[in-house]
């Protein structure tokens, strides 16, 4: 699963180049609000992250909703701006549309539902400016083929599969060399999931795209992707390869995250301390903004944020926030949840 | 949906729900086939009045004694003037068809543009345009027309012709576009400013394409059905409107239509006569083309909303 990235690795630069991005959502002020001069809230959707995806690698980005996964994606694809912060695609500003597509959640809602799929592929050409011979191709790349049976069809005669698969044609018609893909799975049958992961992972081997694979579902980022990022309230708490952070997490909010899924092993219930709550709403905690649902946590992990730093592992590229990383307890016991060889992909 | 438009991929924008196929939804309820063929009628007497009753009678013309009441020979009667009753009411659908589709096409032209314009862009010039449109909201249709009407005929003369339709036609024409606009724009933008937020206008904002043509290609597709309901809506309203301001004498003189037959009728003292028929006929038409239109508007409405609930 490796053997891509070590490849595009060596070539230096990172395609996708994230550095020190936060964005903050202003919550409206009810009139009384203004009338009692309460100053307005803030949500910070994303603080200081920072995120690299080379050539050729699916790196997938998880996080419970709310952490902040889609506003990253927004921002990676130029939706909506950074307060701060750097987002590079080979070495460039967002401006570059052409070399980042997008395949969002809904394929319900991507497509419009007056217009037929060739029209849809169609409109990322016209408005690059690039030859509309490319519309059959990019069908016939995401597997609509024949693209003469798909070209004229509309949405409504289509499966959430197909309409998945017209979404991803869309995006790889503009030649991407990325594609954020946020959680393009998890409107779909099991049985389509299967069939868009393969389609995933043919097309970066195949055409050496690169994919932001944004999802709640560790089993999903297991089965698909080289590394992974885990994303808590706008900030990264743990990155590595997929075998470091699912097989080995150092984090307690990866460890409750893995601990959640269900276990094929009735006697394992029960054996590990779930995150207690949930994510919190509004301002995030001071310090490690995980502190108050760990179970590990102490004093100094409310007056300071963790930086994201070597795990203890030891393991090249794994990286983990917490101060208490090193003191908790081997985490082999948790090896047994990591979902292996249970993932309907062949990729994996 | 097999009798859609083929399209050439790329090129033109064809939509999905064309025109006939709202048609033939219409078709399917017996209200709205009631008020079509209403509408047809008065669209061919528009078109072709003398196909039905001959030339326009005139008070040289007129053969019949006056006031006759309706028999075999005279439908609707004749009025004061011994004028055929029906005649001039099949030729009054042409001023009503005028007036009603010009009125329709200003305030969608205006309202859709300026509606669609302010619910994509949002923002300052989503504030200033629907302040300009509140503003023309709380204008009393009726009460600016009646000012309006005999100051722009004074101006512009009662017999200059503009494509062969009179000034004093376009005044109504004009009076009523800008005054009923504001409503159709504050429908559509509530409309648009729902469409922005989907995913395929957020998706081609990402490829690209440029406002004018988000707006084009997803914005006036998805809200088309919308329009044409309001515009027929409209249609009723203006008919209404064009209707009382020729009964009080600011309608065209040469040219009758229901609301000069409805003002000669007064005028004749007609209902103290016990001349019912003079004021049934051209009354009779008002209400039937309105109640027609409200029909057709209401059975798009209501397709519309049960579209919605399908694609839930």
């Amino acid at each position: 699963m490796s053997d891509q990235r070590r490849i595009s690795a060596a070539s230096g630069a990172p395609l996708l180049r994230v550095r020190g991005v936060s964005v903050t959502y202003g919550v409206q002020r009810s009139i009384a609000d203004i009338l009692a001069r309460r100053p307005g809230g803030a949500i910070v959707a994303l603080d200081d992250v920072d995120l690299d995806v080379d050539a050729g690698e699916i790196v997938a980005v998880v996080g419970e909703s709310g952490s902040g996964k889609t506003t990253l994606a927004r921002v990676i694809t130029g939706l909506i701006k950074a307060e701060s912060g750097v987002v590079e695609v080979e070495g460039e500003g967002p401006n570059d549309w052409r070399s980042v597509g997008m395949v969002f959640q809904d394929p319900y809602e991507t497509l419009d539902p007056k217009r037929t799929l060739g029209e849809f592929v169609a409109e990322g050409l016209e408005a690059q400016g690039l030859p509309m011979d490319r519309i059959d191709a990019s069908l016939e790349a995401a597997e609509l083929r024949p693209a003469s049976a798909y070209r004229d069809r509309v949405p409504e005669e289509l499966s959430g599969g197909q309409r998945q698969r017209a979404v991803i044609a869309g995006a790889l018609a503009l030649n991407p060399k990325l594609v954020i893909a946020d959680e393009p799975v998890s409107m779909l049958d099991v049985s389509m999931r299967a069939q868009i992961l393969a389609l995933i992972e043919r097309l970066r081997r195949e055409q050496g795209i690169a994919w932001l694979f944004i999802t709640h579902d560790l089993s999903l980022a297991w089965a698909i992707s080289d590394r992974v990022v885990v994303l808590y309230l706008g900030a990264v708490l743990e990155e590595g390869t997929a075998e470091q952070v699912l097989r080995n997490p150092s984090h307690p909010y990866t460890r409750a995250l893995l601990a959640a899924l269900p276990s094929t092993d009735p006697r394992a219930a029960g054996t590990h301390s779930l995150a207690a709550g949930e994510i919190p709403q509004g301002a995030a905690p001071s310090g490690c903004r995980f502190r108050n649902r760990c179970a590990h946590a102490v004093e100094a992990c409310a007056s300071a944020r963790p930086p994201l730093e070597a795990a203890p592992s030891g393991a090249a590229g794994h990286r983990v926030a917490c101060f208490r990383a090193a003191e908790l307890p081997a985490a082999a016991s948790v090896a047994r949840h990591a979902p292996g060889g249970a993932t309907p992909s062949g990729g994996a | 949906m097999s009798g859609n438009a083929k399209l050439s991929v790329g090129g033109r924008i064809l939509n999905r729900v064309s025109g006939g196929n709202l048609l033939l939804l219409l078709l399917r309820r017996w209200d709205a086939r009631v008020a079509l063929a209403i509408l047809t009628l008065l669209a061919l007497s528009g078109i072709a009045p003398g196909l039905f009753v001959g030339p326009l009678q005139t008070a040289t013309t007129a053969e019949a004694a006056p006031l006759l009441p309706p028999s075999g020979a005279h439908l609707f009667g004749t009025d004061d003037l011994g004028r055929d009753l029906l005649n001039l009411t099949v030729h009054g659908a042409r001023i009503s068809l005028v007036v009603g589709a010009l009125s329709a096409v200003i305030t969608l032209l205006l309202g859709g543009g300026i509606g669609m314009i302010a619910g994509y862009r949002g923002g300052r010039t989503d504030a200033l345009l629907m302040r300009i449109a509140d503003t023309f909201l709380i204008l009393p249709t009726f009460v600016l027309a009646l000012i309006l009407a005999p100051i722009l005929r004074e101006l512009i003369g009662d017999q200059t012709e503009i494509l062969g339709i009179r000034t004093t036609l376009l005044t109504i024409v004009a009076v009523i576009g800008v005054t009923s606009w504001s409503s159709t724009a504050r429908i559509v933008r509530s409309q648009t400013l729902s469409l922005r937020e989907r995913t395929f206008v957020e998706r081609a904002r990402l490829v690209g394409l440029s406002p004018m043509r988000i707006i084009a290609r997803h914005i006036f597709p998805n809200i088309r059905t919308v329009l044409v309901a309001n515009g027929i809506v409209v249609i009723a309203g203006s008919i209404l409107t064009e209707s009382t301001l020729s009964f009080i004498g600011l309608g065209d003189p040469f040219q009758p239509s229901w609301g000069t037959i409805l003002g000669n009728a007064q005028s004749a003292a007609a209902p103290s006569l016990g001349a019912w028929w003079f004021i049934m006929a051209p009354g009779g038409a008002i209400l039937f083309t309105v109640i027609a239109c409200t029909i057709v508007g209401n059975a798009i409405d209501e397709l519309l909303d049960r579209d919605v609930r399908v694609r839930r």
